[in-house]
């Protein structure tokens, strides 16, 4: 495993992360289930112009049903990644990851309920880790879990 | 004040120098003969008969190493008697207390001349460590002078040396995948460090900037497992 050369880098490792990563993470996480909606989307369409008449174009489905359709997809996306890797994609790029609030593996039904939080309301309450004394935002703070630096996979606590 | 120390042991009496020697120069000898001998066995004889039994004559070069030990052996045995004897003799002449006396300086003298040898011997042993390099160095640098490099590269058959190298056999070994993809996951990972290690500063930046705007003192308490 490659070494952290950046000694402030080195010394983060295991800590919790700041209001900037958190952000930026939450938008390539939100960019991800964009991604993997189009995806649905696509294959949808390209099933039904094999099974009926109608040409192969992108399905347009109604506001509520791609709110519906977001919604479950994030939850089911964030929910899989904390409560197993303990990182969604932009997470992992940015090498953040949800643990519990000692430091070991948040549990699915936190996960789950942190999912649900986060994709309720559109991940905006992350600011708020901004103002706390603990880089907590009131998702951790609810949910009993923190979003720690770990660049390196099993590197900083133990899972 | 402390006494000064003798230069290192003395060498060897005249017994053991002829000894030592004797013995010494009559080993060498033997391990001459022998290995003359052994090259000598591995020549095959041009006529091609087989080789004679050995006789009488050919015991004559270990006989005259036999005669040369038992004649170093007399011979240290005489040193070693006449030496012994002289010391005994020296031992048992009595020295009046007047020679003791007229004796003293001359035995100071010796002493402050061991000083000034044993002083005298560091310096000169540093000096010649320190010569052996500048010799060593100038005897390779004459060496390579006389030399004609161009001579023996021209002698060297670098076109056999070429067409005997198996190219394709070598390509071959070299996992160039496994370099490739080894150095771009590198490249890849120290620009995503790179990217990572500006999100953590932008982090401490914009937390010390709240901090500061709410008159907060202490730092943030960012350790795992502290969370209150």
């Amino acid at each position: 495993m490659k070494e952290i050369k950046n000694e402030r880098s080195r010394e983060a490792q295991g800590r919790r992360a700041g209001v900037v990563s958190q952000v930026l993470a939450l938008v390539l996480d939100a960019g991800w289930i964009l991604a993997e909606y189009v995806v649905l989307l696509a294959m949808f369409s390209v099933l039904r112009g094999l099974f009926t008449s109608a040409s192969f174009q992108l399905a347009k489905p109604d506001t509520w049903v791609s709110v519906v359709l977001l919604f479950v997809i994030g939850v089911a996306t964030l929910d899989s990644a904390w409560s197993g890797a303990g990182r969604a994609p932009g997470m992992g790029l940015l090498g953040l990851r949800v643990v519990a609030v000692d430091g070991t593996r948040l549990g699915s039904r936190r996960a789950f309920w942190r999912a649900v939080l986060v994709v309720g309301t559109l991940g905006l309450l992350v600011v708020t880790a901004l103002f706390s004394r603990t880089n907590r935002s009131l998702y951790d703070k609810w949910c009993g879990s923190s979003v720690i630096y770990e660049w390196r996979p099993g590197n900083s606590v133990p899972s | 004040m402390p006494r000064p120390q003798p230069v290192p042991a003395p060498p060897p009496g005249p017994g053991d120098l002829v000894r030592r020697g004797a013995r010494l120069g009559l080993g060498a000898l033997g391990l001459a003969s022998r290995a003359a001998g052994s090259m000598l066995a591995q020549v095959p004889e041009a006529d091609g008969d087989a080789a004679t039994p050995p006789g009488p004559l050919s015991l004559l070069p270990g006989a005259v190493v036999g005669l040369a030990i038992e004649a170093e052996r007399r011979a240290s045995a005489v040193v070693v008697a006449v030496s012994e004897r002289t010391a005994e003799l020296a031992d048992h002449v009595p020295v009046p207390g007047l020679v003791h006396r007229a004796l003293r300086p001359v035995e100071d003298a010796m002493w402050r001349l061991n000083e000034v040898a044993r002083r005298e011997q560091q310096a000169n042993q540093q000096q010649a460590a320190a010569f052996i390099p500048v010799i060593v160095n100038q005897v390779t640098e004459n060496v390579l002078a006389q030399l004609d490099f161009v001579r023996i590269v021209e002698q060297v058959p670098l076109d056999d040396i070429v067409s005997a190298i198996d190219i394709e056999e070598i390509v071959a070994r070299v996992d160039l995948g496994g370099v490739i993809r080894e150095s771009t996951m590198s490249l890849t990972t120290e620009t995503v460090d790179a990217l990572r290690s500006q999100g953590i500063a932008l982090d401490d930046f914009a937390s010390r900037l709240v901090d500061r705007i709410l008159f907060r003192g202490r730092d943030r308490d960012v350790v795992i497992g502290d969370a209150s």
